[in-house]
């Protein structure tokens, strides 16, 4: 047995063992999200839009860049820039000093960086969980970005399109000032 | 339809183990687990997951060949803020009896990495490399190096742990 | 005779599949040969036929389609058994199979083709029997003979290439020339790290010799022997300086060889600038009689070579400005009449090279630019604020500005995909610029400034405010330190410097990026550096607080984020792994800077190209719909056949499909069942399109719910519209 097959051996091991779990967990082949946390909040993404996490990096800054970019830091040869993803979505600037992470998101083999407060690991879906936008006010600013949420365990999460991010007009403004072309 | 198969790269500190999504339950930022004294010494402590309780370990350790002297060093200082754990799913076994466990989780030193493979992105290296049990495999996906580990063999190694009740005294 | 390079790629790709399909019918005939009752092998035939015959009719080539169809029609026949499976219909099909082979070679050649007719009189014939006793062939024994023949020689069939000539995928070419880019980075850090090194040796060999003087005359160390230690640590550090200039005259040597191998790479990727000639005077005449203008095109000059990835890319600009020309510049010829001009418009290109740049220019004598409705547009839009002075040079740059026109509908011609702005866009991710002089009444030049290949550069390292930059040294025409009384004066008045014989206007690097107004002066600085620019329509010194120094970059862009950033036209990495921001001089100092307190609502940026998957299992087709789709602005995912369009939707869905229905492994029909039959994917509209268009086939497609039934060769205009139309419902 080849490599591949090994492990579709495992796969079906795993799936033919129905067992009693305390949620019902989707186990074909769905939805798998990073899980973050930012401005306090929780949110998750898909999986495949995220390419690696990251310690902070060393950054170079911008001159007269808005408060909301970081900088573009070196990421094996690679230019990345970095959003504050708080920062960008709630127009203010914090003084959070617990920002230590930095996902990388690939958008069409485009790459972002974007520094949240935490990353938190792996969720899997449930997709009938998943409530309209709407119904998240409390996430308020971050509304326009997300494509829906879900409660957990008392707690509210919220599904981050990082497409709609990278659409927003303001993305692209990022220096303080307007030449006129900018 | 589509064989693409779902994988999960899973980092630990000087090998990556990989398996299909199907046999990860789900992945956890690191936790303090409640550690019990009298334990191998690749057992870390107990986890409380979704309200049951599993155990954490390290597969590096769970080697049958070289214990590490009992030590409970971890391998790293601060894994706080930088490890995750991995739960995984019990395979189809033939003996299942009501007091073994349905899960086990073991440390990872980072986020994993998620590979939807064609029968060609992925190519054997060795078969039970290094002569180690735990592995069935070295595999190399894309440019990265993998072992996919031998469940049924670690799962042995997991049932010879008393079942939980005994945990508590 | 001038074939446009679009149809040559098109005959090109053609051929490639004739062969495959000539070398797959060979086999399958060969096999049938031996087992001459079995059914199976004339649907093989059948579709690979049919196959051959969309390609044909895609280049152009009814015979080749002609015959392909008579054939198809036999296997029809044999397969619902009106006519015998025997030997005299195989070395019939085995004629026309020859006959194929021998025309795709002429094809190739460019010969003249052999004639069809005799050929498909007898096909047609022979399916208008109805199990009589076959005829006989005409050429009985000569058929077999090449029929036994052919199975064996169709799989060594190669193409002899005359000349040295071998073909190379694009794509390692691409390979090869970033690792050559990665290695010559590699050199580079490499040289740092050396330079490095030699510091430390040299302190540690100064360090050594004063250990040993000391030492020398201690008489506790001539006690314990110190002395034939830092001897022995005398001779080492001897030996690494040693051993230090050969490194270096080694890496000396690697560099050469890393520059020259670099440049031979380059040299594969430099193509004639006037290969694009053709197909730029062809556009030029077909817009010309659409919009009823009449154009002389002609080339002034297009003498010299330019990379082949830069050419790909500044194209579709260049076909812009051609056609924006002809719409809003050339007037109509009363018009010209009216106005004393010439009935006949003119249009110019020139390539030239400057420097290390390459210059495109495209000039027209129409009407200009009418710099007033551009400032009362920009007024309108919120560029520019009523009172604000501007020179004309800055005004005219507005009509760079996304969503600028000055026509009140976007004219089909010029206006969509690709807009003003996206040209300038484009030409400054090439790293160049784009310039515009026009004299209204009179006419307009467009210039096109490109580097002329992507690779090393030198860049200038300058410091303002501690503040590191990087300045394409290519640019800058000199250096000068002046004096700083010189520079408060300029300042402060206002005034253009004067150097050789051009007037330049003073601009402090600081105050342009928004980081101090003035440098900081200080007591101990007599002098500081200003750099002279001198670009297409106006000069610029720029002055810095310091240039630390210089060295070989390799400029990367800094991706799509920055794309409205136009004053950082790139960034390379240093030595020390920081990120170095390159600034385009240009962008910086040829405009007024204002602070922004609101954002002014630009349209979407990355817009997200609605996703169009093309289901055929000929390449010829996949490629000419994917060609012309994308040349409208979409995205494009192929499929050969149901199953693999079936793993291509799970993995990225479409927002339509267009479906062929004859394919091997899952047809059109199963496929679309499929489809729609899954909660996931069954609202994604499906556009039919194929040679058949039996009633009973439009029936079938509508009880699936199929959206759209097209015949197959389709016209682009109504395959557009019909995209368009689903599109929009959704």
């Amino acid at each position: 047995m080849g490599p591949y097959e090994t492990l579709l051996d495992i796969e079906q091991s795993c799936k033919t063992n129905i067992v009693n779990i305390p949620r019902q967990i989707v186990t074909e082949r769905d939805w798998l999200g990073i899980a973050f946390k930012c401005s306090g909040f929780n949110f998750v993404c898909p999986m495949a839009d995220v390419s690696e996490v990251l310690r902070w990096p060393q950054l170079t800054e911008l001159p007269s860049a808005q408060h909301w970019f970081k900088g573009t830091a070196n990421l094996r040869g690679r230019i990345l820039p970095i959003t504050d993803l708080q920062a960008y979505v709630t127009e203010k600037p914090h003084h959070n000093k617990s920002l230590v992470r930095v996902m990388v998101i690939c958008l069409e083999n485009i790459y972002f960086g974007f520094a949240v407060e935490q990353v938190l690991g792996i969720e899997r879906f449930f997709r009938d969980e998943i409530k309209p936008v709407d119904s998240l006010e409390h996430l308020q600013q971050y509304l326009p970005y997300l494509e829906g949420g879900y409660e957990r365990e008392g707690k509210p999460w919220g599904i981050i399109n990082f497409h709609k991010v990278v659409q927003s007009a303001s993305f692209y403004h990022i220096l303080s000032f307007r030449t006129d072309t900018a | 339809m589509s064989d693409l198969l779902p994988c999960l790269s899973l980092p630990l500190w000087e090998k990556n183990v990989v398996l299909p999504t199907a046999a990860v339950a789900e992945i956890i930022p690191y936790e303090e687990t409640q550690s019990v004294t009298d334990v191998p010494s690749w057992f870390v402590g107990i986890l409380t997951w979704r309200g049951i309780h599993i155990p954490l370990v390290y597969l590096e350790r769970m080697d049958s060949f070289f214990s590490w002297n009992g030590s409970t060093d971890r391998p790293f200082k601060d894994e706080k803020s930088q490890g995750y754990i991995a739960i995984i799913n019990r395979i189809k076994a033939e003996n299942q009896g009501k007091q073994k466990y349905q899960f086990f989780s073991f440390v990872l030193r980072g986020v994993p990495k998620l590979y939807r493979l064609a029968k060609d992105g992925i190519r054997l290296i060795a078969e039970k490399p290094e002569d180690d049990s735990r592995y069935l495999m070295q595999v190399k996906i894309l440019n990265e190096i993998a072992f996919i580990p031998d469940l049924a063999n670690l799962w042995a190694i997991i049932d010879t742990l008393p079942p939980r009740l005994q945990w508590f005294k | 005779m001038s074939q446009n390079s679009e149809e040559e790629e098109l005959l090109k790709i053609f051929l490639e599949e004739a062969k495959d399909l000539l070398d797959s019918i060979a086999l399958t005939l060969q096999q049938w040969s031996t087992d001459l009752s079995n059914k199976a092998y004339f649907s093989d035939l059948k579709r690979d036929l049919h196959t051959l015959k969309g390609g044909a009719r895609m280049v152009n080539q009814p015979n080749l389609s002609a015959i392909a169809h008579e054939l198809e029609s036999l296997c029809e026949a044999l397969l619902s058994g009106k006519i015998p499976a025997d030997k005299s219909t195989y070395d019939l099909i085995c004629a026309g199979q020859d006959r194929m082979n021998l025309f795709i070679e002429a094809l190739a050649a460019n010969k003249e083709r052999p004639a069809v007719e005799d050929l498909v009189q007898q096909f047609k014939q022979k399916v208008t029997q109805e199990k009589k006793s076959p005829l006989e062939d005409e050429k009985p024994e000569s058929t077999l003979t090449e029929a036994k023949k052919e199975p064996e020689t169709s799989s060594e069939k190669q193409k002899v290439d005359t000349n040295d000539v071998i073909r190379i995928k694009s794509e390692l070419l691409e390979k090869l020339n970033n690792l050559s880019i990665e290695n010559n980075i590699v050199r580079v850090n490499l040289g740092h790290h050396l330079d490095k090194f030699k510091t430390s040796l040299s302190e540690t060999i100064r360090l050594v010799k004063i250990l040993h003087d000391k030492l020398r005359t201690n008489t506790k160390a001539q006690e314990l022997r110190i002395t034939s230690d830092i001897l022995g640590l005398v001779d080492t550090s001897k030996t690494l300086s040693q051993l230090h200039s050969n490194v270096e005259s080694l890496l000396s040597q690697q560099s050469r060889i890393s520059l020259e191998l670099q440049e031979r790479l380059i040299d594969t990727r430099m193509v004639q600038f006037n290969s694009v000639v053709p197909r730029l005077s062809r556009i030029t005449r077909q817009v010309a009689s659409n919009l009823n203008k009449k154009v002389d095109f002609s080339v002034l000059q297009a003498e010299g070579e330019i990379d082949r990835n830069i050419l790909d890319h500044v194209v579709p600009s260049l076909e812009h400005l051609l056609r924006n020309a002809l719409d809003h510049g050339i007037e109509k010829p009363e018009d010209r009449k009216k106005l004393n001009k010439p009935e006949i418009g003119k249009i110019n290109l020139r390539f030239y090279r400057m420097g290390n740049d390459a210059c495109m220019e495209i000039s027209d004598d129409g009407s200009g630019i009418n710099l007033e409705a551009v400032r009362k547009k920009a007024i309108k839009l919120g560029l520019l604020s009523q009172g604000t002075v501007c020179s004309d040079e800055e005004v005219i740059r507005y009509i760079f500005e996304p969503g600028f026109s000055t026509r009140d509908e976007i004219s089909e011609i010029s206006g969509r995909g690709v807009g003003m702005d996206v040209v300038n866009t484009i030409v400054k991710a090439l790293g160049g610029n784009l310039a515009i002089e026009s004299h209204y009444g009179l006419g307009t030049k467009f210039i096109i400034r490109l580097p002329f290949t992507t690779s090393m550069n030198r860049a200038l390292l300058v410091a303002v405010h501690g503040q590191i930059f990087g300045i394409l040294l290519s640019n800058v025409e000199s250096i000068v330190l002046m004096e700083v009384k010189q520079i408060k004066e300029t300042l402060n008045k206002k005034e253009p410097i004067v150097y050789n014989k051009k007037e330049y206007h003073l601009k402090y690097l600081g105050e342009a990026l928004g980081i101090q107004e003035r440098p900081a002066f200080s007591a101990e600085k007599e002098s500081l550096p200003v750099l002279f620019f001198n670009f297409v329509d106006y000069n610029v010194a720029l002055l810095v607080d310091v240039i630390i120094g210089s060295q070989e970059v390799v400029v990367q862009t800094l991706g799509p984020q920055f794309k409205l950033m136009d004053i950082f036209s790139g960034a390379t990495l240093l030595a020390d792994g920081k990120v170095l921001v390159i600034l385009d001089v240009y962008s910086i100092t040829s405009r007024t800077r204002r602070k922004v307190n609101e954002i002014v609502e630009t349209p979407a940026l990355i817009k997200k190209q609605p996703i169009v998957l093309v289901v055929d299992d000929s390449i010829t087709i996949r490629t000419v719909t994917k060609n012309f789709l994308e040349r409208h602005k979409y995205k494009i995912l192929t499929a050969k056949d149901g199953f693999d369009a079936l793993s291509k939707v799970e993995d990225q869905i479409p927002d339509i499909i267009l479906l062929d229905v004859e394919m091997p492994r899952m047809d059109g029909f199963q496929f679309a069942e499929k489809i729609k039959n899954d909660a996931r994917f069954s609202q994604i509209p499906i556009i039919m399109i194929t040679f058949c268009t039996g009633d009973e086939e439009k029936q079938r497609a509508k009880k699936l719910g199929i959206e759209r039934f097209m015949n197959k060769p389709y016209r682009e205009n109504e395959l557009l519209a019909t995209i368009e139309q689903l599109l929009e419902k959704k």
